[in-house]
């Protein structure tokens, strides 16, 4: 059953003044008389009918009460499905992805043009013809299953906002045929967008393209990354295009923390993109946020794409502790490395308890006497000596596989190293609650392992560094530095910005701030937070995370290019006349309207027959 | 065109009851002369009968003329005219004050006034309860009709003086024989019994007129209401009147045989009219009818 008024629920508030009305009316009118004397006898004689005229007045109040149950009901409208399935069924397709928020000539969006349009169909909602609206950002949903009521549409219409998002227009046409399958009668796809080309619709489909001004130019692409060889500092990607037809001169400005780092004149020819790398930015401090936004100055259609947003990674000092009778080339990377506060320390002076109290320990062709790694706490990197059973030299090993994803070895390039000899050993299986892998290997056999529990991590170098070149190449600071913050647990220096509306995986317990801030706050205030959870952040900014205590900000960034493509791709087609519905047969409503007139003539019938008064 | 002599009765009014009599069933009379027939014979101008002459009759009534066919005296006797108390008792309890019983039972005294002091009888006037003078002294004569038409004129509605209680407060003061014509409504859950009994001792015929307003007799009311007594205040809710108005009917219909047979008992006349019916209906149609003037 389907209530095509559920406003019309409201009017249930008017019982108890029914109720009232009616007890009200029963208060007696004094008359003047001049006696009562056969009156009271009357009244005496009658007394033992009491009881009925209670009930008669009972079955007078249930009257009442039935009328106004019966007519309320009509007022809600309630339609048996099965009769509605014959009925006209239209679905508006509401565009609501970053496209939309492109301006025509008048400097209207196309967004605000598309719910001038929906209103004026929710405007055509009867009895007759229910409509469905499916708004699109980055995935199509239903935002009012099918409904006659122009009330319900039009407060929604008035709710939903555009979002920055981007996606696919596919999905919500397939979602608009599922909907319209479940439903018989004339059926019909109106679709608000930019100018969707549709090369087949299983329904009529009638499509409203929202012109807007070609003009724009749009950052398409920031991003940061640490750089490998200087982990203090970052570097900063940027690309601009032009998706104009004719070109443009512009200038971006790059802002850390609200603060104007760098400004820089692009000249971007029709259809052309420009590439720039801001390298040697500060990484952040303790103190600041890590904002870094890049905005271009241009006066174009769309505006979302003007602003980027990056955040770039904080600065943490880690405790790095070198177990080693000496080893030149270790010493000199962990000194090199100022992200490190690197001490050093002769195996026979370490004891068992120091482990937990640095980022990480590097054992250098130690180890520890009875180590064992179910109970050991820290984390470690043997270097030769290891942990594991040893098993046979293999003399010269070649370096067969790399693996790039592991942070160990990222941006490691290890051709044609040459290894003198190095122990045999395959990847260890779990044991303890420890995950093994080895990201380096020869053939069958590992040059270095890695594992971890938990947060707990361990590293096993399976060759002395000095029986081969590696100290001699690039690729040797670069994998000590990857291990040694891999170890620590930094994350990977590069943090890939989010793109609005894609769903972002927070742990439990966290908390995100429910708006963006676009710009740097004077009073350093922050939106109110929210539960986290899947987190969907469907406007461009920079969103606020609070886990564990520890606080870190996240980028949203649309970076689509057919979003930014602002020239619409196809035409509106024709304006057909909406259909409307045939019911199978009476609507209930109907039925409960007619019952309540057939009981308030009862009543009436009634009431002037004295029964019910 | 000649004015009004009184507001109660109109001059045509006033020149039909002249020709009008009261008709007393039994001839409560007084010593006094009067006009009205006393029930033992007199020397009025009327002839009664005759009788057979004896020794030390006065000579002057022997019928002459029959002596000398028959040659036998036989003595010619005639009505004793004595007067008649013709007593008005106006109820005038706040009872009367709806539907113009008041009015009419003014009018209706009025005119039985105007007949009993046209026929030399004496008249005295009672209001029961209400406003103004209390009681008219007994008189006589065309003169008191004056004092009459003031009196009854000046009666005014209130109270809640029952009339039995008033009749029998009357009595304690009332002296002579003859009829009191009592004008009421008679809704009074009082012993009319015992009012009509004193009466009747009293050696007074009861003509009792019951005035009640059409409202009473058929009651227009329906549904839920609260009835209020005019003369207690009291209140009784009714629920459904429509049911009630049988009962109604029926409970007013026999208090209404019930007080017309208490004055058949009593040799009286009773009869029950509406405060709607026009004085010139009820009076010169329907009294003349049923016997109370003549």
């Amino acid at each position: 059953m389907t209530f095509l008024s559920p406003w019309a629920v409201w009017a249930l508030a008017g019982l108890p003044v029914v109720i009232a009305l009616y007890f009200l009316r029963l208060r007696r009118r004094a008359v003047k008389v001049s006696t009562h004397m056969f009156w009271e006898r009357a009244a005496n004689k009658t007394s033992r009918h009491a009881f009925f005229q209670r009930l008669r007045h009972l079955l007078s109040l249930l009257l009442h009460i039935a009328i106004f149950l019966l007519l309320a009901g009509a007022l809600a409208k309630p339609v048996m499905d099965r009769l509605v399935n014959d009925g006209a069924s239209v679905v508006i397709i509401l565009d609501c992805r970053a496209r939309m928020q492109a301006k025509d000539e008048s400097g209207a969006t196309r967004f605000e043009r598309a719910i001038h349009t929906a209103r004026a169909y929710a405007a055509e909602t009867g009895e007759r013809r229910q409509f469905a609206i499916i708004e699109v950002d980055s995935a199509p949903s239903v935002a009012v299953p099918f409904t006659s009521d122009e009330r319900r549409l039009l407060d929604l219409l008035g709710e939903i906002k555009v979002t920055d998002a981007a996606g696919e227009m596919g999905a919500a046409l397939d979602l608009a045929y599922t909907l319209l399958e479940a439903r018989g009668g004339d059926r019909r796809v109106i679709l608000l967008s930019d100018g969707v080309p549709v090369a087949e619709s299983k329904f009529p489909l009638t499509s409203h393209a929202f012109p807007a001004l070609g003009n724009n130019v749009g950052i398409t692409r920031f991003a940061t990354r640490t750089l490998p060889a200087n982990p203090e500092t970052s570097e900063v990607l940027l690309e601009v295009r032009n998706f104009g037809d004719a070109a443009v001169k512009t200038s971006v400005e790059i802002s850390f923390d609200g603060r104007p780092i760098d400004v820089k004149a692009l000249t971007l020819p029709a259809g052309g993109r420009s590439f720039s790398v801001f390298p040697a930015l500060v990484k952040s401090g303790r103190a600041s946020r890590g904002w870094l936004t890049a905005r271009i100055e241009a006066d174009d259609s769309l505006a979302v794409d003007n602003s980027a947003f990056a955040t770039l990674p904080g600065a943490r000092s880690r405790r790095v502790l070198l177990v080693s009778k000496g080893n030149f080339f270790m010493e000199r990377i962990l000194e090199a490395d100022s992200s490190v506060k690197f001490e050093m320390l002769a195996p026979e002076a370490y004891s068992s308890e120091l482990g937990a109290k640095f980022s990480a320990v590097i054992f250098d062709q130690f180890v520890p006497d009875k180590f064992e790694l179910a109970k050991a706490e820290g984390n470690f990197l043997f270097v030769k000596s290891t942990p594991f059973s040893a098993g046979a030299v293999i003399e010269q090993p070649l370096v067969t596989e790399v693996d790039s994803s592991h942070p160990s070895t990222r941006n490691v390039s290890l051709q044609n190293v040459s290894i003198l000899r190095s122990t045999a050993l395959a990847v260890p299986l779990a044991a303890d609650g420890w995950r093994f892998s080895a990201p380096l290997r020869s053939f069958d056999n590992a040059l270095l392992v890695t594992g971890q529990r938990n947060a707990q991590r361990l590293a096993a170098l399976l060759f002395d560094v000095a029986e081969s070149d590696l100290p001699l190449r690039v690729a040797f600071p670069l994998l000590i530095s990857n291990t040694v913050h891999w170890l620590a647990g930094d994350e990977p220096e590069t943090l890939p910005g989010v793109i609005a509306g894609r769903p972002v995986n927070l742990p439990d317990g966290a908390k995100v701030s429910a708006e963006p801030m676009t710009a740097w706050p004077r009073d350093g205030s922050v939106h109110p937070a929210v539960a986290g959870g899947a987190f969907r952040p469907m406007r461009n900014g920079f969103y606020h995370v609070e886990e564990g205590g520890v606080s870190r900000w996240i980028a949203v960034n649309t970076f689509s290019e057919p979003e930014s493509e602002s020239k619409a791709t196809s035409a509106s087609t024709a304006v057909a006349p909406l259909p409307s519905a045939v019911f199978t047969g009476w609507p209930l409503w109907q039925w409960l309207a007619i019952a309540g007139f057939v009981l308030l003539l009862g009543e009436w019938w009634l009431h002037h027959r004295r029964r019910t008064e | 065109m000649p004015a009004q002599i009184t507001s109660l009765l109109s001059n045509r009014d006033l020149d039909r009851l002249a020709r009008l009599r009261i008709n007393a069933a039994r001839r409560f009379t007084n010593r006094s002369r009067g006009e009205h027939l006393a029930a033992k014979g007199g020397t009025s101008t009327e002839f009664c009968d005759f009788r057979d002459y004896s020794p030390g009759d006065d000579v002057r009534f022997v019928d002459w003329n029959i002596f000398a066919r028959i040659n036998r005296p036989y003595l010619k006797q005639f009505h004793m005219e004595e007067e008649m108390h013709v007593v008005l008792l106006v109820d005038a309890s706040t009872s009367m004050s709806f539907g113009g019983k008041l009015q009419l039972a003014q009018k209706v005294a009025a005119a039985m006034g105007v007949i009993a002091l046209r026929g030399a009888e004496k008249v005295s006037a009672y209001s029961i309860g209400g406003a103004g003078g209390q009681g008219l002294r007994p008189c006589s004569g065309r003169a008191s009709l004056g004092k009459l038409f003031a009196f009854l004129e000046g009666i005014q509605s209130g109270g809640d003086v029952p009339v039995d209680m008033a009749v029998e407060g009357f009595l304690r003061n009332h002296r002579g024989r003859g009829m009191v014509v009592i004008l009421s409504d008679f809704l009074t859950a009082g012993d009319m019994k015992r009012a009509f009994n004193l009466v009747h001792s009293a050696g007074l015929e009861v003509f009792a007129l019951q005035i009640l307003s059409p409202a009473e007799i058929n009651p227009e009311v329906t549904g839920d209401f609260r009835l209020v007594d005019s003369e207690t205040d009291g209140t009784l809710d009714i629920s459904n009147a429509a049911a009630l108005l049988a009962l109604y009917d029926e409970y007013r219909t026999s208090h209404q045989a019930t007080l017309h047979a208490l004055c058949q008992q009593r040799s009286g006349r009773f009869l029950t009219t509406s405060a709607a019916e026009p004085f010139e209906t009820l009076f010169f149609e329907t009294m003349r009818r049923k016997g109370w003037v003549i």
